[in-house]
């Protein structure tokens, strides 16, 4: 599942350490998701969707399905 | 019962609450010599694990408490990765120690009757052939003197 959480993140120029700090999870989590190795869960993701304020299936992309966890 | 609360405490404080009853289980089981060595290697964890609490990495977050979704979606993997090994190692040892246990036990269950190694029949074999008198007459025939003359 593809998603735009590195493209919004850099168009808002927020590095991933600031955006782990405002979602409440660590960096590597930050890089995870952006990376498309672990899916979050659907807390995280309206979390992540409403700070970019953008609706969640804009965000998280269901037609591109990756590996994730 | 009182919690610990800096988390990054809470992981060194219990190794070394474990250490210590493994480590005086140790002194009662082989000497205090051994307790000591196992006490010296868990306060070095201990001190390990308090400093590993405070990187910044994933299991820097797992043994300093403050682990994200996707951190505790791992350490329960682990456990249950663990908690399979753990399983089937013991299920593993307890077949090996059953068959060690099997293969050692004599097959007629008398020691003394399997005890020959020069081919020549034991002395209980030959006590419990029909007719056979020792010279010694019984090895309890002085309990039945001793009981016959008493009564």
């Amino acid at each position: 599942m593809r998603n735009r959480v590195r493209e919004q993140r850099t168009q808002r120029g927020l590095s991933q350490a600031e955006l782990g700090a405002v979602l409440g999870v660590s960096r590597q989590t930050v890089i995870s998701i952006e990376s498309s190795r672990y899916l979050p869960s659907l807390p995280l993701a309206f979390r992540i969707a409403r700070f970019f304020d953008v609706p969640v299936e804009k965000m998280f992309d269901p037609e591109d399905e990756g590996t994730g966890s | 019962m009182t919690s610990i609360r800096n988390r990054r405490l809470r992981a060194p404080t219990m190794m070394l609450a474990a250490g210590t009853v493994v480590a005086v289980a140790v002194g009662i089981g082989q000497g205090w010599g051994a307790a000591t060595t196992m006490a010296v290697v868990m306060i070095f964890a201990a001190v390990f694990y308090y400093g590993a609490g405070g990187r910044d990495s994933g299991f820097g977050a797992l043994i300093g408490g403050r682990a994200d979704e996707r951190q505790a979606l791992i350490r329960t993997r682990a456990r249950a990765h663990s908690r399979t090994v753990v399983t089937g190692a013991t299920e593993e040892g307890a077949r090996t120690r059953r068959l060690r246990d099997a293969s050692a036990a004599p097959s007629t269950g008398d020691h003394r009757m399997t005890a020959e190694s020069d081919g020549k029949p034991t002395a209980a074999r030959r006590a419990a052939r029909p007719g056979h008198r020792s010279r010694r007459g019984s090895r309890f025939s002085h309990l039945s003197s001793r009981s016959s003359s008493s009564a």
